[in-house]
C-alpha cells in the first residue's frame, strides 16, 4: 500500500543529490559567458569577419578552435589580432580565462575549460576532433552559459559538441551555408538539431552582442540565482504546460519544475524575451514555437557507453540474473525508457551481445527503446552517428558493429534488428513486462517526486522476478524504496523485490488521459498531494470497512478493519473473498454479487446476522460493480455496515423478548423459505452453468488443442526454414570465400603468365585459343579477340607447322611434344606442348610454350664452331703436339707428332708421359718443368733436349709447355708442344761461324770456366797483327797483359751480374808497337751448357779523328757568332729554353751569357706577347715551316723595349730530327720609329687635305652666294645669265673637290663618276625640256689627277651647258658624253698606264655648228675657257663631223715631268 | 598659307643669300641661326615647317644633332645643306626624315627642287 510522506527524508535527500548534480545550473563555472567558436578549412576568413564585428566590451570570452597543421607553428594569434579590438591569446596550459579576451588553440594539441582556465590536452593518435572536445568540457563546466559557434570546414567536428552544449542549456551557433567557404561541419551540426542560430559570421557576433545583455546570462549574486532566472510566473508556466500537454500529449507538469523552467528560459533567451508572462503569450501565437520549446525540453545528454563502469557492473549482475531465470529459454527482454536517440539502447546491445558471446548462450535479445520524442526515435531507429562517437566506442567495437559512412557511422543490422523503438510516456503509457532489465538513466532527474512515485512501481512491475533496475548516477529508488533492492549501490543498479505488483490499478486510474481525451486544465501537483493525504485521512477515519474484488472473486484491496467480516481459511492461502468469508455472510454475499453481475446497478442486502467475537451483530452489505481498465472487466466494491452492535440488538431483544419469540419464528420461517428458494433456484443455475460450462470447456480445449498442433508445426516450419536459412548462409559463406581464393588464384595467374617471359598458349580440347601471355601475345600476334579463335588459324611472327594436328596428338596421346623453330626473322625457338590437366587430373587441352632459344642455340654453335676451329688448328699445326692430363697421361697427341717420332697412337694414348719411348721425356729439369706448368701455371719455352730416340736416331728436340686455361680450376691440362730443332742447329752454327769469320769486329771467344781464349776471328787478328797461335788457349789474363789491356779478366766477374760490359775508349797495342783505339763490348752466354765470354772489339781511331776535326770547326764557328756584335744570336731547344747566348745578344738584350743560358725565351718577349702567346705562335710556326719571320717589340733585361726584326729557324741533326731553334734578332728601333712618323705625317695630311677640299667647297658657297647678292642688283638678263654661268662653273670645281674629299688619296678622281653626276645634273638643272633630253653615256674608266680634273670637269661643264643651251634648246634630242683611252701623240696605245692619252667627246643632236666655226675664233665667252683649259691640258681640241655639234677634246692623262709624289 | 622655313648656316653670306632665295621661292623666312643650340630654341619658338640645316656649325652641337632634336620636338622637316654630303653615306644614321642633302654650292633651282619635294604631308607624316 502507499504511504504517503512514509519516506519524506529519503526523497529529501535525493533531491538534494539531484540539485547539486546538475540542477543548480547558473552558479557553476564563471560567472561570465564563454564562447566556444570551432571551425576549420576556411576558417581563418570567419574567424576574422566574426571578430571584426564583435565589440570589445561583450563581457564574454573567446575560444578559437581551428584545426591546424600539427607540424607548423601557427600564425593564427597575429593573423587575427588586428581584426579584434580584444586581446588575442594562443592559449597554454593553466591560462585563466577572462571576460573580453580572445584565445586561439595552439597546433597539434586540443584544449579543455577547467573550472576557470584553458589546460592543453596532448593531442592523442588518430581522429582529431578538437572543437567536441572543447565543446563537450565547455557545456560541463559552464552549463547554460556555454555558448558554442561551428564556422566553416569539413567533416563533422562540433557536431557532438554542440549536442552536449545544448543538453546543458547552452547557445549554440553555425554558420550559414551562403558565407561559409566550406559547409560540411556547420551542415553536420545543424543536422543534429542542437543549433539554434544559422547566421554568417557578422550576424553571428551582432547575435553575440545581444545575448551578452541577456538577464539568463547575465552574471548574478549568488544565492538569487534562481528568482533572477525566472522572473515571475506560475499561472503563466501552467498555461505553457496545459498548450504543451495539448499539442504533444506530455504532460510537463510532472517534469522537475527548476529543469522545465531553465530549458524554457534558454528559449526566452534565444527570442529576446524577458518575462514569462510575455513568453506565454508568444507562445500561444506561435506554435512554430511551441515545438521549439518541445524539441528543447526533451534533448538529453546521451552517449555510447556513457559510465563505462557502470556497464561493466551490469555486465556481471546480468550473467548471475540469466543463470538464475526461471525459464532460462526465454529471451532477454530489456527496456529503456527515454533512450533519445538510441546510443544507451545499442550499447547495451552490444554489451548484451558480447556477453552471451563470452557465456557461450545462445538466446534471442530484445531491446526496447522508448521516448516521447519523434525526432530522437527516428534518429535512433536508423541508427546514424556522428564521428565523434569514436570518443566514446572502443575501437575494436567500432570495428565490429558499426559500418563507417560518408560522414560517420551507422549501427550494424545484427545490433539494429535486435532493437524495438517505440513512442512511449512513461508517466501514463502501459509499461513492458517481462523485462530482465530496465535501464532508465537520467529520465528521473527530468521528473518531479511525484511521477518518480508513479514510474517506479511501473519499473517494479514491468521487470521479472529478480529484474534488474539500473538508473542514472543522479537517481534512486528512494521514491519507491520498498519495490527494489540495492545490488550495486555505487553504479545505481537495483534487483525487484519479489512482491506483488500493484501496478495496474494505477496506471488504470493515471491513463485517464490515455483514450485520446484532454486532461483538462491539470492539477498542480501540489494540489494534488494534499487532495489525496486528505483522501486518506478521511477514509482512514471515516469510510466503511470495504474489500474490492474482482470479477473472480479474488481481494484486490482492503479498506478499513475487515477482519470481523473475513477470515482467512485454513489451507492453501488465498485472497477468495468466498473462502474468506464467514459462513454467515457468504449467502448473502454470493446472492449480492450475482445480482450486481446482472444487474449491473448496485446492491444492498440488510439485516445479516452475524457473530463477531461472541456477540450478534446485523450487517448491511453493499455491492457496487466498478468498470475496470479492460473491456468487459469489472470490479466490485463489496462494503459492509454493521447496523447496531451485537449488545445493543440483544438488549433491544431482551427488552420486548414477548413479541420477539413469535417474530423470531416468522423470520426463521421467512429465512428458511427464502433459503429454499435460493437454493432450489442456485441449484437449477448451477447445474446450467455446469452444463454450459463442461460444453465451453470441451470446446475451449478442442480448440487449445488444434492451435497448440498448429503452433507446434509453424514452431517446425519456421525452425525448419530457419535452418534452411542458415544452411544458405553457410553456403553462401563458402561461396563467397571460394570466389575471393579463386580472385586471387586468377590473379596469381595473370601476374604469373604476364611474369613470365616465355611465351605461353592455352589451348582448350576444342583446339580453341582459351588463354595466353604477353610475350605469346606478341610472338603470335594475339589479341583479346582471338580468345575462342582455332589455334589453327594463328600466323604469328613464327609458324609453327601443323600447330594444330600436333595439339590434337598430344591431347589424344597425352604424349608431350617438343620441337625447335626458327621464326621469320631466323631466331630459334623451342616449342613444347605438353597436355592441359585440370586439377581433378582431366585432359582439357594443351598448353603450348615457345621459349626463346636463340642465345643458347647460338651459343651452342659458336661453341661448336671454336671446337672445330681449334680442332682444326691443332690438326694443322706442323709441330708435334701433346696435351697431358693431371697424371701426365698422354689425353690426345696430333698426327704430326705421330709422323715426327714415328710411334703409333695405340702406344702412345692414355700412356704415362715418361714411359713413352725409351724414357726421352724423362729428365729431371723436364719434370720440374712440367710440374710447375701444370700445378702453378708457369708456363716454360724452348727447353731443348738432345736424346737419341727410338725411331729417328739422335735429334735435338725443343719443348714449349703451357696449362690449358679451363674455367674450372680442379681441371688441369697441359699442351706441350714439341720441335724437331736438330737442322736448325746446325744451320746456326754454320752462320755463325760464317759471321765470325768476316765480322769487321774482332772477336774473341773465351770459356768462362777455364778462362782461357777459345776461338779468335780472322778480323781481330788483323787488327791485332797477332798469331792465332800466340793466342788460342792461353788464359785471358794473359792476353789481356800482351794487348796492353790489363784487368780485362774482370770482366767476367762483371758480366756475370750484366751480361753485357762496354768498355769505350781502350787502346790496343799492336804488335807493331803502335796503338789503336778501340771500343770493347763483352757478352756472356752458353754454346750447349758451356759457358763462354764473347768480346767484340771494334776499331774506333777514324771516327775519333773525324771527331776531333769537327770539334774544332765547331769551336771556330762559336768564336765567330760570339763575336757579332750588331746581331743577337742565340738558340733554343724544343720548349724554348735558351741555350747558347752571343755577344749581340747579350750588348742588345742586356742579359749576360750566364744568365740567359737556361732562361725561358719568352723573357725576351714584351708581357703582351707572353699573354697573347706571341712567343709559342713562333715555335709553332717555325716548327711547321722551318721558319718564322717577325717583327716585333722586344724586352731588354732593364726593361725598356726595343723593336727588332727577326727569324727564328729549325735546327735539325743529320737525321731531320729537331734538335731546337736558332735566332737572329736586330734592333730596327729606330726604323721603326721613322716610319711610323712618316705615316703620322702622311694622316695628318690626310685630313689637311680633307679639311681643305671642305674649306674650298664652303667658300665656293660663299662665292655663288656673293655672285646671288651680286645678281639681285641688277636686272640685264645678260648679266644674270653671266652670273648663272659663273655659279655653274663653280660648281663644277667644287664637284671635283666633293669627289677628291671622298676618294682615298685624295688627290685623283674617277672622272667617269663625275661626268654622269655633272652631265644629269645639267640636264636636270639647265635643259628647257628635261625629260625628253636622252643622255647617252659612253665613259670609259679613267682616273684623274686634280690638276687634269678641274680643267677637264671646267670643259665638260662648258661643252654640255653649250649642247643644252644652243643644240638642244627648246628641242628634244641627245645628248652623247664619250670618254676614252686613246692612242697617245706618238701612237702609243694604253688604257692603264700613267702614260697614254684620253678623250672627251661631247655630242648634241642639234642643229650643228655653222659651218665657218672655229672654236679658237668664237666670242662665245664659253668657248674661250674651254680653249684655254685644252691649252693648259696640253690637249688638242677638234670639231667633229655634224650632224649637231661634235666637240672632241684629247689631252695626255699625265704631265711630262709632274713629279710622282707630293 | 607660306610655309615656314628656318635657315641653320654658320656663314653670314650663304646664309642671308639664302633668306633672299627662299623670299624669292615664296617661303616664310623664320630666322637663321648659326649654332645647333641656337636652332632647337629658334625651332621651339617659331615651329618651321622646314628647316635648311648646314652640317658643320659653330658651337659643340652638330647639324645632325640639332636636326634629330628640332625634328623630335616640332617634327619639321629637315633638308641638309653641307659641302660633303658623302658623310651620310659613311654614316647613315646621322641622316634625319625626309633625307634630303643639299650639296654645297647649289642653286636656286637645285634648292626650289629640294623644298619642293618636301611635301606639306611628309611633315604629318613625321610628326
Amino acid at each position: 500500500m502507499e504511504e504517503a510522506g512514509a519516506n519524506g527524508a529519503v526523497n529529501a535527500l535525493g533531491l538534494e543529490t539531484i540539485a547539486t548534480d546538475t540542477d543548480t545550473s547558473p552558479p557553476r563555472g564563471n560567472p561570465f559567458p564563454i564562447v566556444g567558436i570551432g571551425a576549420s578549412a576556411g576558417g581563418l576568413e570567419a574567424f576574422s569577419e566574426l571578430l571584426s564585428a564583435l565589440p570589445p566590451d561583450t563581457g564574454m570570452a573567446f575560444v578559437l578552435v581551428q584545426h591546424l597543421d600539427p607540424a607548423h607553428e601557427s600564425l593564427l594569434p597575429e593573423l587575427l589580432a588586428p581584426h579584434s579590438k580584444m586581446p588575442v591569446l594562443s592559449v597554454r596550459d593553466d591560462l585563466k580565462v577572462e571576460p573580453n579576451h580572445v584565445y586561439v588553440i595552439p597546433p597539434n594539441t586540443s584544449i579543455e575549460l577547467k573550472d576557470g582556465t584553458l589546460g592543453l590536452v596532448t593531442r592523442e593518435p588518430g581522429l582529431h576532433l578538437p572543437i567536441d572536445i572543447f565543446f563537450r568540457s565547455l557545456a560541463a563546466v559552464q552549463g547554460s552559459r556555454a555558448i558554442g559557434v561551428v564556422l566553416s570546414g569539413n567533416a563533422s567536428d562540433g557536431s557532438v559538441g554542440v549536442r552536449d552544449i545544448k543538453a546543458e542549456c547552452g547557445i549554440t551557433f553555425a554558420q550559414n551555408e551562403a558565407s561559409a567557404r566550406f559547409g560540411g561541419m556547420p551542415r553536420n551540426a545543424v543536422a543534429t538539431g542542437a543549433v539554434d542560430y544559422v547566421l554568417s559570421p557578422t550576424e553571428i557576433a551582432r547575435e553575440l552582442a545581444t545575448l551578452a545583455a541577456h538577464p539568463f546570462l547575465v552574471p548574478s549574486r549568488p544565492g538569487d540565482s534562481r528568482s533572477e532566472t525566472l522572473p515571475e510566473g506560475d499561472g503563466a508556466l501552467r498555461r505553457i504546460f496545459a498548450l504543451l500537454n495539448n499539442v504533444t500529449k506530455v504532460d510537463f507538469s510532472r517534469y522537475k519544475p527548476t529543469t522545465v523552467r531553465r530549458r524554457i528560459g534558454r528559449r526566452m533567451m534565444v527570442l529576446r524575451i524577458e518575462g514569462m508572462q510575455e513568453y506565454g503569450h508568444y507562445i500561444e501565437h506561435h506554435s512554430a514555437e511551441l515545438r521549439e520549446l518541445y524539441r528543447d525540453l526533451l534533448i538529453s545528454v546521451t552517449s555510447f557507453f556513457r559510465d563505462p563502469e557502470g556497464f561493466d557492473a551490469l555486465t556481471k549482475l546480468l550473467v548471475t540474473a540469466l543463470l538464475k531465470r526461471d525459464k532460462p529459454e526465454d529471451p532477454i527482454r530489456v527496456w529503456v525508457p527515454g533512450c533519445a536517440t538510441g546510443e544507451e539502447v545499442y550499447s547495451l546491445a552490444i554489451c548484451l551481445y558480447d556477453l552471451l558471446k563470452d557465456t557461450q548462450m545462445s538466446l534471442p535479445i530484445q531491446l526496447f527503446g522508448t521516448d516521447i520524442s519523434d525526432v530522437a526515435l527516428d534518429r535512433a531507429r536508423h541508427g546514424n552517428y556522428p564521428i565523434g562517437i569514436e570518443e566514446d566506442v572502443p575501437p575494436n567495437r567500432l570495428r565490429r558493429f558499426f559500418t563507417k559512412t560518408d560522414n560517420g557511422y551507422q549501427i550494424n543490422k545484427v545490433i539494429r534488428e535486435c532493437c524495438v523503438f517505440a513512442r512511449h510516456d512513461v508517466t501514463k503509457d502501459p509499461p513492458f513486462s517481462n523485462l530482465d532489465l530496465v535501464s532508465c538513466r537520467n529520465l528521473l532527474i527530468y521528473l518531479d517526486q511525484t511521477a518518480q512515485r508513479h514510474v517506479l512501481p511501473v519499473f517494479h512491475y514491468a521487470l521479472k522476478p529478480n529484474g534488474l533496475l539500473m538508473l542514472g548516477s543522479a537517481e534512486t529508488t528512494a521514491a519507491a524504496a520498498d519495490l527494489f533492492i540495492p545490488a550495486d549501490p555505487p553504479h545505481k543498479i537495483y534487483t525487484r523485490r519479489g512482491i506483488t505488483p500493484r501496478l495496474p490499478l494505477e496506471i488504470a486510474l493515471g491513463s485517464a488521459g490515455h483514450d485520446g481525451t484532454p486532461m483538462g486544465v491539470p492539477v498542480g501537483s501540489s494540489a494534488l498531494e494534499v487532495q489525496k493525504k486528505l483522501d486518506r485521512v478521511i477514509q482512514s477515519k471515516y469510510s466503511p470497512d470495504a474489500v474490492l474484488i474482482n470479477a473472480e472473486f479474488q481481494i484486490v484491496q482492503f479498506r478499513g478493519h475487515t477482519s470481523s467480516y473475513l477470515d482467512p481459511s485454513p489451507g492453501q492461502a488465498t485472497l477468495n473473498v468466498l473462502r474468506m468469508a464467514t459462513e454467515d455472510l457468504l449467502l448473502p454475499l454470493r446472492r449480492a454479487v450475482q445480482a450486481v453481475t446482472e444487474t449491473n446497478a448496485p446492491v444492498r442486502e440488510s439485516g445479516i446476522e452475524l457473530t463477531v467475537t461472541g456477540q450478534k451483530v446485523r450487517v448491511t452489505l453493499e455491492v457496487t460493480p466498478i468498470p475496470g481498465l479492460e473491456a468487459g472487466e469489472r470490479y466490485f466494491l463489496i462494503v459492509f455496515v454493521r447496523e447496531k452492535s451485537p449488545t445493543e440488538l440483544s438488549a433491544e431483544s431482551s427488552r420486548s423478548e414477548s413479541i420477539s419469540i413469535d417474530d423470531d419464528l416468522l423470520r426463521t420461517q421467512r429465512e428458511l423459505t427464502d433459503t429454499r428458494d435460493y437454493l432450489r433456484n442456485l441449484t437449477e443455475q448451477y447445474e446450467v452453468h455446469s452444463e454450459e460450462l463442461r460444453a465451453a470447456n470441451e470446446e475451449a480445449r478442442s480448440a487449445n488443442e488444434e492451435l497448440q498442433s498448429t503452433n507446434e508445426e509453424l514452431r517446425t516450419t519456421k525452425e525448419e526454414l530457419q535452418s534452411a536459412n542458415e544452411e544458405l548462409t553457410t553456403v553462401n559463406e563458402e561461396l563467397q570465400s571460394r570466389n575471393q581464393e579463386l580472385n586471387a588464384s586468377n590473379s596469381d595467374l595473370k601476374n604469373l603468365l604476364s611474369a613470365i617471359t616465355i611465351p605461353i598458349l592455352m589451348v582448350d580440347a576444342d583446339l580453341r585459343v582459351r588463354r595466353f601471355n604477353t610475350a605469346a601475345g606478341k610472338l603470335l600476334e594475339l589479341g583479346p579477340v582471338d580468345i575462342g579463335r582455332p589455334v589453327g588459324h594463328i600466323r604469328g611472327k613464327i609458324e609453327i607447322p601443323r600447330l594444330e594436328q600436333q595439339v590434337k596428338t598430344v591431347i589424344d596421346s597425352l604424349h608431350p611434344v617438343s620441337e625447335e623453330l626458327q621464326d621469320a626473322e631466323g631466331r630459334w625457338h623451342s616449342l613444347a606442348i605438353r597436355p592441359y590437366r585440370t586439377t581433378d587430373d582431366r585432359i582439357a587441352g594443351a598448353v603450348v610454350t615457345l621459349q626463346d632459344i636463340d642465345p643458347l642455340k647460338r651459343g651452342l654453335k659458336a661453341a661448336e664452331e671454336a671446337r672445330d676451329y681449334a680442332e682444326g688448328m691443332i690438326g694443322t699445326v706442323r709441330e708435334p703436339l701433346v696435351v697431358l692430363d693431371s697424371d701426365l697421361r698422354v689425353q690426345r697427341a696430333t698426327q704430326a707428332f705421330y709422323d715426327t717420332f714415328l710411334v703409333k697412337r695405340e702406344e702412345t694414348e692414355g700412356r704415362f708421359l715418361y714411359d713413352l719411348g725409351n724414357g726421352e721425356w724423362n729428365r729431371p729439369r723436364l719434370r720440374e718443368l712440367i710440374g710447375a706448368a701444370l700445378f702453378r701455371s708457369e708456363p716454360f719455352h724452348d727447353f731443348e733436349i738432345e736424346h737419341d730416340f727410338p725411331h729417328i736416331g739422335r735429334r735435338v728436340m725443343r719443348l714449349n709447355g703451357r696449362r690449358i686455361p679451363f674455367p674450372q680450376a680442379q681441371r688441369k691440362m697441359l699442351l706441350l708442344s714439341i720441335e724437331d730443332v736438330t737442322e736448325r742447329r746446325e744451320i746456326a752454327e754454320i752462320r755463325f761461324q760464317r759471321l765470325f769469320e768476316t765480322a769487321k769486329d774482332g772477336i774473341v771467344v773465351v770459356d768462362i770456366e777455364t778462362q782461357t781464349v777459345q776461338d779468335i776471328n780472322a778480323f781481330f787478328l788483323q787488327l791485332t797483327g797477332m798469331e792465332r797461335d800466340a793466342l788460342i788457349g792461353k788464359t785471358l789474363e794473359d792476353v789481356g797483359a800482351k794487348l796492353g789491356v790489363p784487368g780485362i779478366e774482370r770482366s767476367i766477374e762483371a758480366a756475370r751480374d750484366s751480361e753485357l760490359v762496354r768498355y769505350p775508349d781502350l787502346e790496343l797495342l799492336r804488335s807493331d808497337g803502335e796503338r789503336v783505339a778501340v771500343d770493347i763490348v763483352a757478352n756472356s752466354y752458353r754454346v750447349g751448357s758451356q759457358p763462354v765470354m764473347q768480346f767484340n772489339v771494334r776499331d774506333v781511331s777514324l771516327r775519333k779523328k773525324a771527331s776531333k776535326a769537327l770539334l774544332e770547326s765547331e769551336q771556330r764557328f762559336r768564336l765567330f757568332v760570339e763575336s757579332v756584335n750588331d746581331y743577337a744570336l742565340f738558340q733554343v731547344d724544343t720548349n724554348g729554353v735558351i741555350l747558347s747566348w752571343n755577344a749581340g745578344a747579350e750588348r742588345l738584350l742586356g742579359w749576360k751569357e750566364t744568365e740567359a743560358i737556361g732562361m725561358p725565351a719568352s723573357t725576351v718577349f714584351t708581357p703582351e706577347d707572353v699573354a697573347a702567346g706571341e712567343h709559342q705562335k713562333e715555335i709553332e710556326t717555325a716548327r711547321t715551316n722551318g721558319r718564322a719571320d717577325d717583327e716585333r717589340w722586344h724586352m731588354r733585361k732593364d726593361g725598356t723595349r726595343f723593336f727588332a726584326s727577326g727569324v727564328l729557324t729549325q735546327v735539325c741533326d743529320d737525321q731531320g730530327n729537331l734538335l731546337g731553334f736558332a735566332k737572329v734578332m736586330r734592333d730596327v728601333t729606330l726604323r721603326k720609329e721613322q716610319e711610323e712618323q712618316l705615316h703620322r705625317s702622311l694622316s695628318e695630311k690626310d685630313t689637311l687635305v680633307r679639311e681643305i677640299h671642305h674649306r674650298v667647297k664652303n667658300n665656293l658657297q660663299v662665292i655663288v652666294s656673293l655672285l646671288g647678292m651680286q645678281s639681285r642688283h641688277t636686272n640685264d638678263p645678260h648679266v644674270l645669265a653671266a652670273f648663272q654661268e659663273a655659279e655653274s662653273r663653280l660648281r663644277a670645281i667644287a664637284h671635283i673637290h666633293e669627289r677628291l674629299y671622298a676618294s682615298d688619296d685624295l688627290s685623283e678622281v674617277e672622272f667617269g663618276g663625275y661626268v654622269t653626276a655633272l652631265a644629269e645634273e645639267l640636264v636636270q638643272l639647265h635643259a628647257s625640256t628635261p625629260n625628253q633630253i636622252q643622255l647617252e653615256l659612253d665613259l670609259a674608266d679613267v682616273v684623274l689627277h686634280i690638276e687634269r680634273a678641274i680643267p677637264l670637269g671646267l670643259i665638260a661643264n662648258e661643252l654640255i651647258l653649250n649642247a643644252l643651251k644652243h643644240g638642244l634648246r627648246n628641242k628634244p634630242g641627245k645628248l652623247v658624253v664619250r670618254l676614252a683611252y686613246i692612242p697617245d701623240s706618238e701612237g702609243r696605245a694604253s688604257n692603264n698606264g700613267d702614260t697614254g692619252w684620253a678623250r672627251l667627246q661631247i655630242i648634241d643632236s642639234g642643229p650643228g655648228l655653222p659651218v665657218d666655226f672655229d672654236a679658237a675664233k668664237t666670242p662665245s665667252m664659253g668657248l674661250r675657257l674651254v680653249n684655254m683649259l685644252v691649252r693648259q691640258l696640253r690637249g688638242r681640241l677638234e670639231i667633229g663631223p655634224p650632224p649637231g655639234a661634235n666637240f672632241c677634246v684629247s689631252f695626255p692623262r699625265e704631265f711630262e715631268n709632274r713629279p710622282k709624289e707630293l | 598659307m607660306k610655309r615656314r622655313v628656318l635657315i641653320v648656316e654658320d656663314e653670314i653670306i650663304v646664309a642671308d643669300d639664302l633668306e633672299h632665295q627662299l623670299s624669292h621661292l615664296g617661303y616664310e623666312v623664320v630666322g637663321a641661326a648659326g649654332s645647333g643650340e641656337e636652332a632647337v630654341l629658334l625651332a621651339h619658338e617659331e615651329r618651321p615647317d622646314v628647316v635648311l640645316m648646314d652640317m658643320r656649325l659653330q658651337g659643340a652641337m652638330s647639324g645632325a644633332e640639332a636636326a634629330k632634336i628640332i625634328q623630335r620636338n616640332t617634327g619639321a622637316a629637315i633638308i641638309f645643306v653641307t659641302a660633303f654630303p658623302t658623310v651620310f653615306l659613311r654614316d647613315p644614321a646621322q641622316m634625319t626624315a625626309p633625307g634630303i642633302c643639299l650639296s654645297k654650292p647649289f642653286s636656286p633651282v637645285q634648292l626650289k627642287v629640294a623644298l619642293d619635294s618636301v611635301a606639306p604631308e611628309s611633315r604629318a607624316e613625321n610628326q
